[in-house]
């Protein structure tokens, strides 16, 4: 398996080539989605468990977020309505962080550490399925352009082999390091769609113009319909508010 | 105990698109005997796995009554609410009425606690065999009219094996875990059922086998806007002026 993993971030074509060919390609391609995600998971969840084991840091955690969204509605507030109701929120706001104080220690049948550890826990055995989910949107609408562009692979395949764009995601593991946390996210949502776009090309038998087509048509396709939806919205409002 | 375990291994090849296992229900004489045994035993299994995570919730956490007490005095002790009841003298009444219909609200959402977990065990099963006899119908309709070749008994003994996607949803077995994406691998195991049944090519698969969902999708659509129209009528009555 780790085989497959390092091929999969270093592109191998002979990897690539040698799972389109196997017939336990899905069983595979699904088991790296499923160390990926337990690997994630596992550190996602210590890291949570470690905010969660002190209500102290969860309520200033959520203080800290409740200030960044008042501060955030202020500079937003225009009218005088938008004003009152950010005036609202910070009259009440230590109520609010009162109100989850005592929510917090409110007892619990078994003593408040059991909990802490069956989140982590459920987090932990979350991860792979919600990895599965997103890589299953990929994968279905990509297989479906891939067909109306003339591609030959079967889903089996595809579903195998573009599991293998879940291997960078690995990083995700480092989501909790401040600053450096999201950029890595990000590059390894870029490594994925590359690896996407070639087991797509080598799946399918097609040329790599193609390939990348096939795998963004539907979202350029999904995010155009948001912004005319977005568009159409606006103008409405508009029309609506000149009246 | 060793049919059992074949069961297992069935309903695992369905989950990995294992076209042999397809085949070989699709042929078997007794694939739609196999394929209701193993519905009924995912149907069952998740039914357990889901009350035992239900369980350690429960006990992971404070009572709903406890929570909803203490949200109701923190909610009424904030300043707003003095404001409020200062200006309007019925309001007091009025969030009583809206805070027990959405705590009412929430508990239906919740679906039951332990005793909704205890009653699963019993539903878990009845849901999954009527939707797979639901979508089974329906995708062996379509494909009959697109050309396929398949018998009813074969096109549920091979759907039966594309619903053991649901075996995924023993991980609730875990107080706290979520179940997500199984939805689309079913309609992928389904279009993997349906090819391989009827030997249909892959366009006519696809709409054979979206016809169920999109029927139940309609379905849901209209039975969210008459429980839209509902929600919104009480809510409105609950208000000042009785309307919204």
């Amino acid at each position: 398996m780790i085989d497959t993993f390092n091929g999969a971030l270093t592109l191998s074509q002979t990897l690539f080539h040698g799972m389109r060919e196997a017939p336990d390609v899905v069983r595979r391609g699904l088991t790296l989605v499923l160390l990926v995600g337990l690997l994630v998971g596992g550190v996602q969840a210590i890291s949570t468990m470690i905010t969660n084991s002190s209500p102290d840091r969860v309520i200033a955690d959520i203080e800290t977020t409740l200030n960044q969204n008042i501060q955030q509605q202020s500079l937003a507030a225009t009218s005088a309505s938008q004003r009152e109701v950010v005036q609202m929120l910070k009259e009440n706001s230590k109520g609010i962080l009162s109100l989850v104080r005592a929510v917090m220690d409110l007892p619990t049948p078994l003593p408040r550490p059991v909990s802490v550890i069956f989140q982590g826990l459920g987090l932990m055995a979350s991860t792979p399925l919600s990895y599965m989910g997103s890589l299953m949107l990929a994968v279905v609408f990509t297989h479906i352009a891939a067909q109306q562009l003339g591609g030959q692979g079967t889903i089996q395949q595809m579903l195998g082999m573009g599991a293998l764009s879940v291997a960078p995601h690995a990083l995700d593991a480092l989501s909790f390091i401040p600053m450096i946390g999201s950029t890595l996210g990000v590059i390894a949502w870029a490594w994925g769609l590359v690896i996407l776009v070639q087991t797509t090309s080598i799946a399918h038998r097609l040329d790599s113009g193609r390939a990348t087509l096939a795998v963004l048509l539907y979202p350029l396709i999904g995010a155009l319909l948001v912004l005319f939806g977005c568009c159409a919205f606006f103008l409405f409002a508009l029309v609506s508010g000149g009246r | 105990m060793q049919s059992v375990l074949s069961l297992f291994r069935l309903g695992i090849d369905g989950i990995l698109l294992n076209p042999l296992a397809y085949r070989d229900q699709r042929d078997s004489p007794d694939g739609l005997r196999r394929g209701f045994i193993l519905v009924v035993m995912i149907g069952l299994i998740v039914g357990v796995a889901t009350l035992i995570g239900d369980f350690g919730e429960y006990v992971a956490q404070p009572s709903t009554a406890a929570i909803t007490k203490t949200i109701y005095d923190g909610l009424r002790a904030m300043p707003w609410y003095a404001q409020v009841s200062t200006v309007n003298a019925q309001f007091p009444a009025q969030f009583d009425q809206i805070f027990a219909q959405v705590t009412q609200v929430v508990q239906v959402v919740s679906g039951g606690g332990i005793i909704g977990s205890l009653v699963g065990v019993i539903t878990t099963p009845l849901i999954m065999v009527v939707s797979w006899l639901f979508f089974g119908t329906a995708g062996h309709l379509m494909a009959r009219t697109l050309g396929g070749r398949a018998t009813f008994t074969q096109t549920l003994a091979c759907t039966a094996l594309a619903s053991s996607v649901n075996l995924l949803s023993i991980i609730q077995v875990v107080p706290f875990a979520q179940v997500s994406g199984t939805l689309l691998l079913g309609l992928v195991t389904s279009y993997v059922a349906i090819r391989v049944a009827h030997e249909l090519p892959p366009w006519r698969t696809f709409w054979a086998t979206m016809l169920g969902p999109v029927i139940l999708t309609l379905i849901l659509i209209a039975l969210a806007c008459v429980m839209l129209v509902l929600a919104l009528g009480t809510l409105g009555s609950a208000l000042p002026g009785g309307s919204l």
